[in-house]
């Protein structure tokens, strides 16, 4: 059975409508932007609800709608489970959001306190699985647009990717971190009410014994508790999402955008308020086996269940959904990439000697810029999103330790930090390519463990806090 | 070992239920946000 589609018209409808809302919003939140600290930080004082809401906007991606369902279709209920152990990396990421603040009252990326705190070598390997894993998530987000589009309308996916990189290019552009996190808020509250919506139908249709009863004649190795793979991804993506948040920019940037004493409490409300919704969005690929749909990629058995739960109105309902979810997460993406570029490359490599108004213009450029290298890089679909993701497992799980010891330990140095994170990323690399996606975060992070330990246990100087005040600086 | 059906029904009732009051507190907080004067 195919799930229901809408007509090119009415999908082109629904984002000129959604392009046309966000990009005034994006102006009129912009015009308030003065300063590179307005446009890059939104003013380094935003207040707990709007900091709340978009750490937990950003984290539910078109992965959380999309991927959540593929894995619940590929390992059962370590599926949904073993997913929504990536708000560990909100929780944890918590009390360093605070000291982040505290350490770095001036900073801006994540790049600026690595290379204040360990120098050039780590700051190089940290900047290049930064970069490879922010490119890597916008990728896959817009594969993911071109994917919806094409899987719930007559479009293209050409076309579906177009715009939705166009949309959130243009308005993260208009109003920089301001209008990303304001935006974040209104698609929080649309993306939850849509997945609660679908769960709630999904379960009047397909009742749990019928799903139960369904799956265990036909699939019973999607409820088996001792599934060996599946356990190994659910450990595997715990130390996946807490790689991925300590290290990105994206919230970095947020830790140094709260206003003073808002990180800790915001961060581990949302981590809290994330934690469900991938089982929430996940249980429906369970009621695939029920309900007769075959997705055409497993990726979009989600959509694809809940436009079939739904009907017309549904594929609509899904479409908006989806489509928030997308753009919450790329205009973070795209907003917290750029400062990364504009200080860490354009800065600190290309114009030590820039002023805020050069690197504001350049901050602008960069976003293009991305937006462009985007669209090239995803034009051919290289990779389903799940493999597209957890490639970039084997990088950002080399970077907690490092991350962790250098927040809150003044012993280990940059050549320990360095050597971590490449040994821990080519080690979680032969963990991917000769085990399976589902170690490869869990190597790298070990490795990367096992040699910070070894550097703390050698450790013969110790790092002067002081030294992160005056950050952020330029290479010499 | 399989996951029984009472527990399937737990984990979705109870994760579906926290969600439902996420959007609830969200604005919540905002009003008293916004009331303060301490949105950004």
């Amino acid at each position: 059975m195919q799930a229901v589609q809408i007509d090119s018209t009415s999908a082109l409808l629904i984002l000129c409508a959604f392009g046309v809302a966000w990009l005034a919003w994006g102006w009129y939140l912009g015009r308030k932007n003065k300063t590179l600290d307005d446009f890059a930080l939104a003013g380094r004082n935003v207040g707990f609800a709007l900091a709340t809401a978009t750490a937990m906007a950003t984290w539910i991606t078109s992965n959380t709608t999309l991927v959540a369902p593929q894995l619940t279709l590929q390992f059962g209920v370590w599926g949904m489970l073993g997913y929504s152990m990536a708000a560990l990396g909100l929780l944890l990421f918590a009390p360093l959001a605070e000291r982040i603040r505290k350490l770095m009252p001036h900073g801006f990326t994540s790049g600026d306190f690595i290379l204040a705190r360990y120098g050039r070598a780590a700051w190089a390997v940290f900047i290049i699985i930064s970069l490879c894993y922010a490119l890597g998530w916008l990728v896959s987000l817009s594969m993911a647009g071109g994917l919806l589009l094409s899987a719930l309308s007559d479009l293209s996916y050409l076309t579906g990717m177009t715009a939705i990189l166009l949309i959130c290019v243009g308005y993260t552009l208009m109003g920089g971190l301001r209008a990303v996190i304001a935006t974040d808020f209104v698609q929080s509250i649309v993306i939850i009410i849509g997945v609660v919506v679908i769960a709630v139908v999904c379960i009047n249709t397909v009742s749990f014994e019928t799903l139960h009863t369904e799956l265990s004649a036909r699939q019973p190795e999607l409820l088996n508790l001792l599934f060996p793979a599946a356990i190994m991804f659910f450990f595997n993506n715990v130390f996946f999402g807490i790689g991925e948040i300590f290290h990105s920019n994206v919230w970095w940037s947020r830790a140094f955008a709260f206003a003073p004493g808002i990180g800790r409490r915001s961060y581990f409300t949302a981590g809290l308020l994330w934690l469900p919704i991938p089982i929430v969005t996940g249980f429906v690929a369970l009621a695939a086996v029920t309900l007769g749909v075959v997705p055409p990629s497993p990726d979009m058995v989600g959509p694809m269940v809940a436009a079939k739960l739904l009907g017309d109105i549904g594929a609509v309902f899904v479409f908006i959904v989806v489509f928030s979810a997308l753009a919450s997460s790329m205009d973070s993406l795209l907003a917290a990439t750029s400062d990364l570029l504009t200080q860490d490359v354009f800065r600190k490599l290309l114009r030590p000697d820039s002023d805020d108004m050069s690197l504001l213009k350049a901050s602008k450029v960069i976003i293009v810029l991305l937006g462009l290298a985007t669209w090239l890089i995803s034009l051919p679909k290289l990779a389903t999103l799940g493999a597209l993701l957890n490639f970039t497992g084997a990088f950002v799980a080399s970077t907690i330790w490092p991350i962790v010891y250098g927040i809150f330990d003044r012993r280990l140095t940059g050549k320990w930090a360095a050597l971590a994170m490449t040994l821990g990323t080519v080690s979680g690399l032969c963990g991917y390519f000769l085990v399976g996606f589902y170690v490869a975060a869990i190597v790298s992070c070990s490795v990367s463990l096992l040699v910070c330990r070894v550097g703390l246990a050698r450790a013969t100087t110790l790092f002067d806090w002081q030294q992160l005040q005056e950050a952020p600086r330029v290479l010499k | 070992m399989y996951l029984s059906e009472l527990a399937l029904t737990l984990i979705v009732v109870l994760a579906l239920g926290i969600t439902v009051c996420v959007p609830l507190y969200l604005l919540l907080q905002l009003c008293l946000d916004l009331k303060g004067k301490r949105l950004w």
